[in-house]
């Protein structure tokens, strides 16, 4: 095996000689507890003794996911789904097993988060797109298209607090694809907009899965989900249910639902 | 040990290719403070000028502490003290305030409190140059001479300053009444430390209680404090029960070391503590 770089090792450059995503054995416990923690007075009083339910949000799940694959993560709520792509996307470590990705990812969980009402459209593009990890050259070589997708031309010397909630999720949404990942973590993003912003972010989203991007969407929507992944991975409590071709993952999932 | 390094070796890497989050940040937070005026910054140096000269009536004329030049002494000190205060405050907040932000996206955590550390440390630069003139009108030319020492020095407190504010960041998530403690500890730590007073002449006053010089000493804002002056104002001996003011002038070598020593262990622990919570803070918040 060829000598990884540093950056590699780390997971912030592409390794092509691995797969895109790897979870091993992974599982995720919430701990929910029946008061809120981290008081001084409850430590005191109650060192050791804390009351909490354990819930297994995942439950030893394995997958790996190549490279230009596209994933759709489906089930019901509460199965899993939103955590299994906090953990791709770091904001989560697992408590057991090991979650390897490989390549810059960038999540569309949550546009716009970050966006600091004081500043301008401007300071806000550099300042969000510094967050989702671009350096300065790649932003200012991306910030024409960002303006010119999201739209924000006449107001990019305004604060951002005075922008529509519309507006402001276009303007979120332009610099999360604008990022250009390698693997991208979509959950339920479109949903948000009007028609028109609706479909041109689909087109956009297809454009990058053209291009060989990796993609992990969570979605409710199955329409979607036929149009977007070529793969289906359903969660019920935790655990893989099922793992393979839409069609096949779609109707296992009806089958579920109808089952109760 | 190797795990330990590892971990920081690892925490470098991702904040080398997060700098330009760090500048981005940085920008925010001397904007929203100075409102993106000069006037601004000049708002802000209000504060220091005006505790400055409180304090100068109140300990050259009611309570004599007999320092030369003593307005020169105490705001050397208090500059560099509100560097650490405002640094640890705004870095408390850091991690607790942007919970929105930690809970939905990946970035190395550090960039929130070393942000606050960065843009007081501008602060800082830039309220040095606004009471250099004054100093070297004070305490004459050779301010200007040792100057590149306070810059030298200012790097170590940085390294220092960081680490305590790491730690101060990532505790509160686990333990918020940090948030009200914090006014106490900083209260407590200021009258401790070395700034209304040279750490000579405390130590003469206590020298029948050694506990206390001892503890006086083990401070380590007292060494940041002491080497900070030596070449801005000067350096202070205590002979009969009056503090004698020579320099400025270069700092002790020792007490050069020491505070580099400081700076270095206490940036490595306060960085490792932060770095072995930061997993899980998108869960605590």
């Amino acid at each position: 095996m060829a000598r990884r770089t540093l950056r590699q090792v780390v997971g912030a450059q592409v390794d092509p000689s691995r797969p895109a995503v790897v979870l091993d054995r992974v599982t995720q416990t919430y701990r929910l507890h029946h008061e809120r923690p981290g008081g001084l007075k409850d430590r005191l009083s109650r060192p050791r003794r804390s009351s909490f339910t354990e819930l297994d949000a995942l439950d030893a799940v394995s997958l790996t996911i190549e490279h230009g694959e596209s994933v759709g993560i489906i089930g019901r709520n509460g199965s899993g789904k939103s955590t299994l792509l906090k953990l791709v996307a770091r904001i989560l470590p697992p408590d057991r097993g090991a979650v390897r990705t490989n390549g810059r990812v960038a999540s569309l969980l949550e546009l716009g988060a970050g966006f600091h009402g004081d500043l301008t459209g401007r300071e806000n593009i550099h300042l969000n797109g510094a967050i989702l990890g671009l350096g300065r050259a790649e932003i200012a070589e991306r910030f024409d298209a960002i303006v010119e997708f999201a739209g924000v031309e006449q107001l990019l010397d305004t604060a951002v607090r005075t922008y529509s909630s519309g507006l402001a999720v276009r303007l979120g949404f332009a610099i999360a694809v604008a990022v250009d990942p390698d693997i991208l973590l979509v959950d339920e993003v479109l949903a948000v907009g009007d028609a028109e912003f609706q479909q041109r972010s689909l087109e956009r989203m297809l454009g990058l899965r053209r291009a060989g991007r990796t993609f992990l969407l969570v979605s409710h929507d199955l329409e979607v989900v036929a149009s977007m992944c070529d793969r289906v991975v359903l969660l019920e409590r935790g655990r893989v249910a099922f793992d393979g071709p839409v069609d096949a993952g779609l109707a296992a999932y009806r089958d579920l639902i109808d089952a109760g | 040990m190797t795990a330990a390094l590892r971990l920081l070796g690892t925490r470098a890497i991702e904040l080398i290719d997060a700098r330009e989050l760090l500048v981005q940040l940085v920008r925010k937070e001397l904007k929203v403070r100075y409102r993106g005026s000069v006037l601004g910054f000049l708002w802000t140096m209000l504060t220091p000028a005006l505790v400055t000269t409180v304090f100068s009536v109140v300990f050259t004329r009611v309570v004599r502490i007999g320092v030369e030049d003593y307005a020169a002494f105490f705001i050397v000190g208090y500059l560099l003290w509100q560097f650490l205060q405002n640094s640890c405050q705004g870095s408390l907040h850091s991690i607790v305030g942007n919970a929105d932000l930690v809970k939905k996206v990946y970035f190395p955590r550090e960039v929130l409190p070393l942000s606050h550390v960065a843009s007081q440390l501008i602060h800082l630069v830039l309220a040095l140059m606004v009471v250099t003139p004054y100093l070297v009108w004070t305490r004459g030319p050779a301010v200007l001479v040792h100057l590149p020492a306070a810059l030298a020095l200012l790097v170590v407190l940085a390294v220092f300053v960081a680490g305590v504010s790491l730690w101060f960041a990532a505790t509160n998530v686990v333990l918020r009444d940090l948030q009200e403690l914090f006014v106490v500890i900083f209260l407590v730590w200021f009258y401790a430390s070395p700034v209304l007073y040279p750490l000579a002449l405390a130590r003469a006053e206590l020298a029948a209680s050694p506990w206390l010089s001892v503890a006086l000493r083990a401070n380590p804002t007292a060494v940041f404090l002491e080497a900070f002056r030596a070449p801005l104002h000067g350096s202070i001996e205590v002979v009969d029960g009056a503090a004698i003011v020579t320099g400025p002038g270069w700092p002790p070598i020792g007490s050069a070391l020491t505070a580099t020593a400081w700076a270095f262990g206490v940036g490595v622990l306060g960085w490792l503590s932060f770095a072995r919570r930061a997993r899980t803070f998108a869960r605590e918040l």
